[in-house]
């Protein structure tokens, strides 16, 4: 390991989390609002037959908020029973931008900690710009997706259907991603950027 | 490391929420009521259930809450290193022992937080206290890797 001591790793790592979790919280709303058009996207892909507008506002407290406002594109029935008609509204989920920013911290953290040699700075930069982004795109969207698909599921039971929750990939995805999933999906992603950028970096010359 | 994780979270997730309620009251809101009550004994804090409740917050520990998320990742990562199984079994008995404290320290300053400064409880519920709580588990994590003999990948 390249550090000479405890020491020097516990300052490297609360210096790597500070700086972490600062650039998360300062330019994380601005990144996930510019996501939030491929959010939608995303959505769409993973819940068929209902779509959402996604949007950013400040709650009802000073907690900034991410909503997902559900429609139901073709009308939904289920048992026979009419829960929404086509293009009427269904359910808005939110979850607060803290909790989605919460991986890019620890992704971010991950990636500065763990030292980088001079000549893999910009492609470790570059693997990490696009590791984060892969980081929101599996979270926030599948997390209020599957937030919309609970709604639904309830709304079978309600109508005397059977519900499946754990045949769902997505409700699955969800549980294993908010009980700490996201946290190693946040590590195992840094690594593999890290690992990515020595591979694509040129071994320094020797002299 | 990952299909360790991915175990201890499928076992987690298949243990019935009766039995995971009842043994959060023991472990986690009976010792935190107590705590607080010793902290602060004018808020009369009483540990319902796996709620905290007192004159001025009801506070609710659900599954998850536990610190389950930071137990199953060192858990996961000491018996991916390469070491010796009696270094595994005393890095895994160590990390339920940090992640028990660490996660009954955050229990309480949340608690503190709801009751004091309620409009900083979400960041220090979804950002802060998690991100803390995993920077201290790596900590303990690389602080534990220096110190076992690894044994080597290849000789």
């Amino acid at each position: 390991m390249p550090f000479r001591s405890v020491r020097e790793l516990s300052l490297r790592l609360l210096a790597a989390g500070v700086v972490g979790s600062g650039f998360a919280l300062l330019a994380g709303p601005w990144l996930l609002h510019q996501l939030l058009p491929v959010f939608e996207v995303l959505f769409g892909l993973v819940q068929p037959g209902v779509l959402a507008n996604f949007s950013m506002a400040d709650g009802p407290t000073t907690a900034s908020l991410i909503t997902a406002s559900a429609y139901s594109s073709h009308g939904l029935l289920v048992n026979g029973h009419l829960i929404a008609t086509a293009e009427s509204p269904l359910i808005a989920v939110t979850t607060e931008t803290a909790h989605a920013l919460l991986p890019a911290a620890i992704f971010l953290t991950a990636l500065l900690f763990w030292p980088a040699p001079k000549g893999q700075r910009l492609t470790r930069a570059a693997w990490g710009l696009g590791g984060l982004l892969t980081l929101l795109c599996l979270t926030t969207p599948f997390l209020l997706a599957a937030r919309v698909e609970m709604y639904i599921d309830d709304q079978t039971l309600q109508a005397g259907g059977q519900s499946h929750p754990f045949h769902s990939p997505l409700l699955l995805w969800m549980i294993l991603s908010e009980m700490g999933g996201r946290w190693l999906l946040s590590i195992v992603l840094a690594i593999a950027c890290i690992r990515l950028s020595a591979l694509a970096s040129p071994p320094p010359s020797s002299k | 490391m990952a299909c360790v994780y991915l175990c201890l979270e499928a076992l987690y997730v298949a243990l019935p929420d009766e039995t995971l309620l009842s043994a959060l009251h023991v472990t986690i809101v009976a010792p935190a009521g107590w705590l607080l009550g010793h902290l602060d004994p004018q808020d009369h804090v009483q540990a319902i259930g796996n709620r905290l409740v007192s004159n001025r917050v009801d506070f609710a520990i659900v599954r998850g809450c536990d610190g389950s998320g930071l137990l199953f990742l060192l858990t996961a990562a000491i018996i991916a290193l390469p070491s010796s199984f009696r270094q595994k079994v005393s890095g895994v008995l160590l990390s339920a022992a940090l992640t028990y404290l660490l996660n009954l320290t955050r229990l309480l300053a949340l608690y503190l937080i709801q009751r004091s400064m309620p409009q900083w409880f979400v960041a220090a519920h979804v950002f802060w206290a998690p991100g803390i709580l995993l920077i201290a588990g790596t900590l303990f994590f690389l602080t534990w890797m220096q110190r076992v003999d690894a044994v080597p990948l290849r000789t």
